[in-house]
């Protein structure tokens, strides 16, 4: 082996180098951005639940105490779970349509995807006001057909109409980006070994797809635990989730103790998430990926 | 091969991390100016003694926008003409904002449009005591919110308001009306925010039947049980906006909400009719910040701004009530009805005890957070 | 076609729609006469137009938001691109570690980051000011450069480069000119999705801006709390008409792309 090839190929530096490297010239400065920008204002929020207004655990006495919260934390689950379930069951055969058909269809597919992701949220929020508004434009819609209108604006409803419309692109991205890597023969093969399409596709291809719906799954649960604005702006006062909450307590009542111990119970339940997905997936033995609606 | 391997890439990053971290500077600032503050004393309302100020900088916070403008151009810039002072404007207010000032002892905000409630909660912690001898309140209307950090800078009222087209000629009339569901069917629109508007319990304690000089302290688990016994005629607004936009929206028949509000709503077309009946008067405050520089200047500028001439000003451009018994704004007939400060409107208004619920301020908001999310 | 094909499409052209259509309905309120968001609208006008471009508040918030947005873009693509670059030469703990914390601003709720960034701010005098929305946004956006221009640096080959380092070239010279034209859709996608995000960001924005610096969602947000005011129609249109012709340049670079291969 000559020196001139040795270096081709190798990812990793194959001698020590003087000075700092790749890593130290070019990540460690980012990172460090991130800790002091990023990481320190988060720990600052962290370091307030538990010294306001005095040091000490009071702020998570009262979390736990209080029914309110638990409620709360409850209800922000709940909301989660839904927006998750109801994205993963419009969005898997929207992805499978997408990912088997012609190139032409799935540009098409994939723009009416990416279209609303690119839209403003606010307008997006916004548009649905007009829409489930009681003189709105459903209830036009209703009333013309001869049903009875409907008083959606201000429920769960109208909140998870609007979250799971924003929420679509990153569940249909991760599924289509696993499914169009699954080789369509094998469920085909499947067929021709006699297993009906039906228990063909339940036994061969949704197994083979499930790392794209696990990577969609986990990253709208994530992001939906955040909402505020959707709930903030269609949902009703009566149900409150936790950013909300946290926001009130914060701007409001100015309870920085409170609002902490709010925030760190909203990041435990992101980072449980994240331990669940990852314990599920090992034991499945699949491979996820978390940023996969962040790509284009 | 060359030796300038690694060097290039560390000036990238450090303009890319110096673009980042480049820090804004701290607005305001203590003014140096010697003022003689002899003069202030005996003050006449609108007035201020001319080219008092000089060289002193003065900063009026309010909530920001075209309410503001209409502030700083009735009161905040004829002021600073007068005195010769420099009015800054800033905002929004926000208590946490505040905070912060006090506590880093580096005050920018002089005089602040804030809302009583938080002025009583944060008393002589975040807001100066008035001192009463540097304000004339002569001209000031009887029953308009006042305490002992805040003067009211503007009315409005916090009361039922319900569609004329659904209740025509029989229209309820108090609360006691306001919870009888029976007999006046129809969705009602109350406060969802979980720090409600001072009123909120009051008012379903009156039509329970306490009298209005035994309301407080309150009961609460009274008026949240009354509160419920309706709930399936309930909606909830969280916002000013969200009012307006329920009775444009068709999504309510009455709404306890706030009287600009309302107006707004009739102006583009509809038709709700107040009752002034037991409703609550409300109004913004103005306030002092706790450690100002300028604590005569600051006095200075609330007795100016509470002048009738003043008021009506603000009155016609913001469309708020004006707090002087000697202004006559030239409204509409329309905005004419929406004036609270007639007399013959404060005559049949409630009082909301701002003081109480600023002292009380964590558990009154707790409970009507617990009873919307129950 | 088959009959099971023809199922999935009848149950995915309701879907598209609900993503699609909802949005447009800002397009026809925005030229309504009243002042109310009933719809449809009883009359023509193009007075929230007039009202939008002659507000400073409006108009404000949009060239804010062009330019924090830009700004945002630029510095989180430089930033992303290089530490995407040296996180591809690095293997190991530092590289799974490095990478977590760079994709963390994407997953952490937002409204902890904004009331943490809210009350260092306060204290730091950086409410309401640019340097302010560019720390704040550049942190959001970073992760979507990291990502984008990392999955392109997977198949990239090294060899080109080192290539260009055996002809004597210096190494940030070759990554300019033979890495960086390499990566250059991950690294446009990077500053798409970075632009995008500061663009559309209103919880963070809302907790750090003033009446004095506002973006355009976040005036879009006070608007909805404070006033009925269709103006807000007429903003939402204007946004649409931008983010809409982004997209579909975006789009249709892309497929270009994909055909010229």
């Amino acid at each position: 082996m000559t020196t001139a090839t040795r270096p081709a190929g190798s990812g990793a530096p194959p001698r020590a180098r003087r000075g700092l490297g790749p890593y130290g010239i070019l990540v460690l400065p980012v990172i460090l951005i991130v800790v002091l920008c990023f990481v320190v204002p988060m720990l600052t929020v962290l370091v307030r639940a538990v010294t306001e207004p005095e040091p000490g655990l009071q702020n998570f006495a009262w979390l736990f105490a209080s029914d309110h919260t638990l409620a709360l934390i409850g209800r922000t689950l709940r909301l989660a779970g839904a927006a998750t379930l109801i994205t993963a069951l419009i969005g898997y055969p929207y992805a499978y349509a997408m990912a088997t058909a012609g190139p032409r269809v799935q540009a098409i597919m994939l723009l009416v995807v990416l279209l609303p992701f690119w839209t403003s949220m606010m307008v997006r929020t916004f548009a649905w006001i007009i829409i489930l508004q009681n003189n709105g434009v459903l209830n036009a819609m209703l009333t013309g057909v001869g049903l009875p209108p409907q008083s959606l604006l201000y429920t769960q409803t109208a909140v998870l109409i609007g979250m799971c419309q924003v929420l679509m692109p990153f569940m249909v991205l991760p599924m289509v980006a696993v499914m169009r890597s699954i080789d369509m023969r094998i469920p085909l093969a499947a067929q021709t070994f006699g297993a009906p399409p039906v228990k063909a596709f339940f036994t061969v291809y949704l197994p083979m797809s499930l790392p794209g719906v696990l990577s969609g799954a986990l990253i709208v649960f994530i992001l939906s635990l955040g909402f505020y604005v959707t709930p903030a702006l269609l949902g009703s006062p009566r149900e409150q989730i936790l950013p909300n909450a946290l926001f009130n307590q914060i701007v409001d009542l100015l309870n920085w103790g409170q609002g902490g111990a709010l925030a760190v119970a909203l990041l435990v339940t992101v980072g449980l998430a994240f331990v669940l997905v990852y314990l599920v997936t090992r034991a499945l033995g699949l491979k996820v990926n978390v940023a996969g609606g962040a790509q284009l | 091969m060359t030796n300038r391997t690694h060097g290039y890439w560390r000036p990238a990053a450090v303009v890319a991390a110096g673009a980042l971290l480049l820090s804004g500077c701290m607005q305001g600032g203590a003014s140096d100016a010697e003022v003689d503050e002899s003069v202030f004393a005996d003050p006449v309302v609108g007035e201020a003694p001319a080219d008092s100020l000089d060289g002193v900088t003065l900063t009026y916070v309010s909530w920001g926008g075209e309410f503001q403008n209409g502030q700083m151009e009735a009161f905040g810039n004829p002021f600073g003409e007068v005195t010769g002072a420099e009015i800054l404007d800033d905002g929004p207010t926000d208590a946490a904002q505040l905070r912060a000032q006090v506590e880093s002892g580096n005050v920018a905000w002089d005089v602040v449009n804030a809302s009583p409630m938080q002025n009583a909660a944060y008393c002589g912690e975040l807001y100066e005591e008035i001192d009463w001898d540097l304000i004339d309140t002569s001209q000031f209307p009887e029953g308009m919110p006042q305490g002992d950090c805040y003067i009211a800078s503007l009315g409005y009222v916090y009361g039922m308001f319900y569609n004329a087209d659904t209740y025509g000629d029989d229209a309820p009339q108090s609360w006691e009306d306001f919870f009888d569901t029976e007999r006046f069917p129809g969705t009602r629109a109350i406060d969802g925010r979980p720090t409600p508007t001072a009123g909120t319990y009051e008012a379903a304690l009156i039509a329970d039947g306490v009298p209005e000089d035994e309301l407080y302290p309150l009961d609460l688990e009274r008026a949240v049980a009354k509160w419920d016994s309706i709930s399936d005629s309930l909606t909830y607004w969280s916002s000013g906006a969200e009012q307006t936009q329920m009775i444009q929206g068709g999504q309510a028949d009455i709404v306890f909400g706030w009287s600009g509000r309302i107006y707004e709503a009739n102006q583009s077309g509809a038709n709700f009719v107040p009752v002034w009946n037991e409703a609550f008067l409300q109004a913004d405050s103005f306030s002092i910040a706790k450690g100002t520089q300028n604590l005569a200047a600051a006095h200075a500028f609330i007795n100016y701004a509470l002048g009738a001439e003043q008021q009506q000003t603000m009155a016609e451009l913001t469309s708020y009530s004006p707090v002087n018994v000697n202004s006559e704004p030239d409204f509409s007939p329309e905005a004419q009805e929406f004036d609270v400060s007639r007399p013959e409107v404060i005559e049949q208004t409630a009082a909301a005890d701002e003081q109480y619920w600023g002292e009380n301020m964590e558990e009154l908001s707790t409970r009507w957070d617990e009873f919307l999310n129950s | 076609m088959r009959k099971s094909r023809i199922a999935l499409y009848a149950f995915c052209v309701p879907v598209a729609l609900w993503l699609v259509a909802p949005t447009l309905v800002v397009i026809p309120l925005s030229f309504t006469a009243d002042r109310s968001l009933a719809f449809p609208p009883r009359e023509f006008s193009w007075r929230w137009y007039e009202s939008f471009f002659s507000s400073s508040q409006w108009l404000g918030g949009l060239l804010n938001s062009l330019q924090i947005g830009l700004l945002v873009a630029i510095i989180a693509t430089v930033l992303g691109t290089l530490a995407a670059y040296g996180l591809s030469r690095v293997s190991g703990f530092r590289k799974t570690f490095s990478n977590s914390l760079l994709v963390l601003p994407m997953l952490v709720p937002s409204v902890i980051f904004g009331v943490g960034l809210y009350a260092l701010f306060l204290r730091m005098g950086l409410v309401g000011t640019l340097p302010g929305f560019l720390i704040a946004h550049t942190m959001l956006a970073l992760p979507y450069v990291v990502v984008n221009v990392g999955a392109v640096l997977v198949s990239y080959d090294r060899q080109l480069e080192r290539a260009a380092w055996i002809s004597g070239a210096s190494k940030p010279k070759a990554f300019l000119t033979v890495t960086v034209p390499a990566i250059m859709p991950g690294v446009a996608s990077g500053f798409l999705f970075a632009f995008i995000t500061s663009f559309d960001e209103v919880i963070v924005s809302m907790f750090i801006s003033n009446p004095y610096l506002q973006t355009l969602p976040v005036r879009m947000y006070s608007s909805l709390q404070r006033e009925v005011d269709p103006t807000i129609a007429a903003a939402a249109s204007v946004i649409m008409t931008i983010t809409t012709a982004a997209a579909l340049i975006a789009i249709f670079a892309r497929t270009r792309r994909k055909a010229d291969t």
